[in-house]
């Protein structure tokens, strides 16, 4: 109950200070559409020679591009301004204060920043997913709505299990500002399914670097391609990334020894 | 001969530069050789539900075309855009103004020695793809001759477009959304998300006039061979085109707008 108001400080003063910058919100709405735009020309262009990519078709594709916008919009809306600020303290001490807060640390990382323009990001998503489900991407039916629901929860909690093992390493390697360049572009990869890719990467991108999860796996669930018993790992999966980034933390804020006075 | 020994000299200042980075080059590196990958992959997994060919290409040919794409757009990218509004901002320029030489130098040797470098990652990765994915390359001695003036051509035109452009910078304090843009637009016209062929006819017949294609996607034909001497001939005079108005233009906007420049830091 505590934690949700505390969440609720941090939004409202994330809102008010995004508020002052409002000509940002047209930068963000032009660097969407340009996204879109590259997203649904390499759909076309592919759907110019194929019918079926693997077994998606190119309204599951879509629905999978408005997926990937959904997550990438829910990482850039806290995940990442989290973490940003975060490596920062860790680099300047002011990590001491986040230490000193009676609120358990990775939670409150988690949940002290917000950039609410990248919601341009999210609800463009939200718009095709919709669209997408309402022609007819493959099985879409009021089960596998719910099934997509718990499949994307699942999928946001891998994502910022899998930033937050990503962030831990700042506490040996201090300045580890390129975690961003290594998630942006393997989050490239989303942009398909991942079972267009080679066993070897399918494997690493399930395994390793979670993006299967928080994409693919929501899309599939949405499109009927997912056996409701699979739907187990999709759950068992998140708990396991989310335990290893929580050991890891813990393990990790013990080397943080505070970088001012 | 003075210029010479200045491009020796802080080529060798820069390759230094570079190497102080070392992870940071290797991981840059790998998110750009990871996105012709990416449309690999896709083109591949097309090919295959077609049949073993779409569009003309088969998976050994698309496989080539996107190692091929690989090596071109390393060799002929550049940072430019990205960092001029910082630059302006924090006050570099300001002191590279100072030195008695066009900033451009700096940028050509600072590119080519980073060039240098990739070949360190690109070399593996290319032998590694090789090996596991079973390109098709028809290779004739005379693609290779037109490829190197090709290549080189699409450098110097793809270098002088994007310094020009970054000179917007001057204009806009903030300019991502215009480098964005640049940037689907080159996904697009250069061939980077298909090959220009895999285009409706129009499209891919409007593409081979502009400058995205003339400065990566056209050298990458030429080496495969999918190109007829005619349409080589062609492109050569396009690139000639495209690289003689972007010198023409660099020269004309820079001196607009230095103009513009109030110094910032120092």
């Amino acid at each position: 109950m505590q934690l949700v108001r505390v969440i609720g400080v941090h939004a409202r003063i994330g809102i008010l200070k995004d508020l002052q910058y409002r000509v940002n919100l047209a930068g963000q709405l032009i660097n969407s559409a340009l996204g879109f735009l590259l997203a649904i020309g390499s759909i076309l262009v592919v759907f110019r020679h194929t019918d079926l990519l693997g077994d998606w078709t190119q309204t599951d594709l879509i629905m999978l591009i408005g997926v990937f916008s959904i997550v990438r919009g829910f990482i850039n809306l806290f995940i990442r301004p989290g973490l940003e600020a975060y490596l920062e303290g860790v680099r300047t001490g002011l990590f001491d204060y986040v230490l000193l807060k009676p609120l358990d640390s990775q939670i409150y990382v988690s949940i002290r920043e917000f950039r609410i323009w990248s919601l341009v990001d999210l609800l463009t998503g939200v718009g095709l997913v919709a669209w997408s489900s309402w022609n007819g991407a493959a099985g879409a039916s009021i089960g596998s709505i719910l099934l997509f629901f718990v499949a994307i929860l699942a999928g946001f909690a891998v994502v910022m299990a899998f930033w937050f093992i990503l962030g831990t390493t700042a506490f040996w390697f201090i300045k580890v500002d390129n975690i961003f360049v290594i998630f942006d572009s393997l989050f490239q990869t989303a942009r398909w399914p991942v079972t267009i890719y080679p066993g070897s990467i399918r494997t690493l991108l399930t395994f390793v670097v979670p993006v299967a999860w928080a994409v693919t796996m929501p899309a599939a669930t949405l499109a009927g391609k997912m056996e409701a018993h699979s739907l187990w790992l999709a759950l068992l999966v998140p708990a396991f990334f989310i335990a290893v980034s929580r050991i890891f933390w813990n393990i990790g804020i013990r080397h943080y020894s505070g970088a001012s006075a | 001969m003075r210029l010479l020994r200045i491009y020796l000299l802080s080529g060798l200042l820069h390759l230094k530069e570079h190497l102080i980075y070392r992870a940071s080059l290797l991981i840059w590196l790998f998110s750009m050789l990871l996105e012709p990958v990416v449309f690999m992959m896709v083109w591949r997994a097309v090919a295959l539900a077609e049949g073993g060919s779409a569009g003309g290409h088969t998976q050994g040919t698309l496989t080539a075309y996107y190692m091929t794409m690989m090596v071109v757009n390393h060799l002929t990218f550049t940072w430019i855009m990205h960092e001029y509004a910082y630059r302006i901002r924090e006050g570099v320029l300001a002191g590279q103004l100072l030195y008695p030489l066009h900033p451009i130098h700096r940028d050509i040797t600072m590119n080519a020695t980073y060039k240098l470098l990739g070949l360190a990652l690109l070399i593996p990765a290319l032998l590694m793809l090789g090996l596991l994915l079973q390109p098709e390359f028809n290779i004739e001695p005379w693609q290779v001759l037109v490829f190197l003036p090709a290549l080189a051509l699409a450098a110097a035109t793809r270098f002088l477009m994007e310094w020009a452009l970054a000179q917007s910078a001057f204009w806009f304090i903030e300019n991502h959304s215009f480098n964005q843009a640049y940037y689907v637009a080159t996904m697009f016209f250069s061939g980077r998300v298909a090959p220009i062929s895999m285009f409706p006819d129009w499209l891919a017949s409007v593409s081979r006039y502009l400058p995205f294609w003339a400065s990566v996607a056209f050298p990458v034909e030429t080496l495969l061979g999918t190109l007829t001497p005619d349409e080589v001939v062609a492109g050569l005079v396009v690139q000639t085109a495209w690289l003689a108005s972007f010198a023409g233009f660099v020269a004309w906007i820079w001196s607009r707008a230095i103009r513009r420049f109030g110094a910032v830091g120092g």
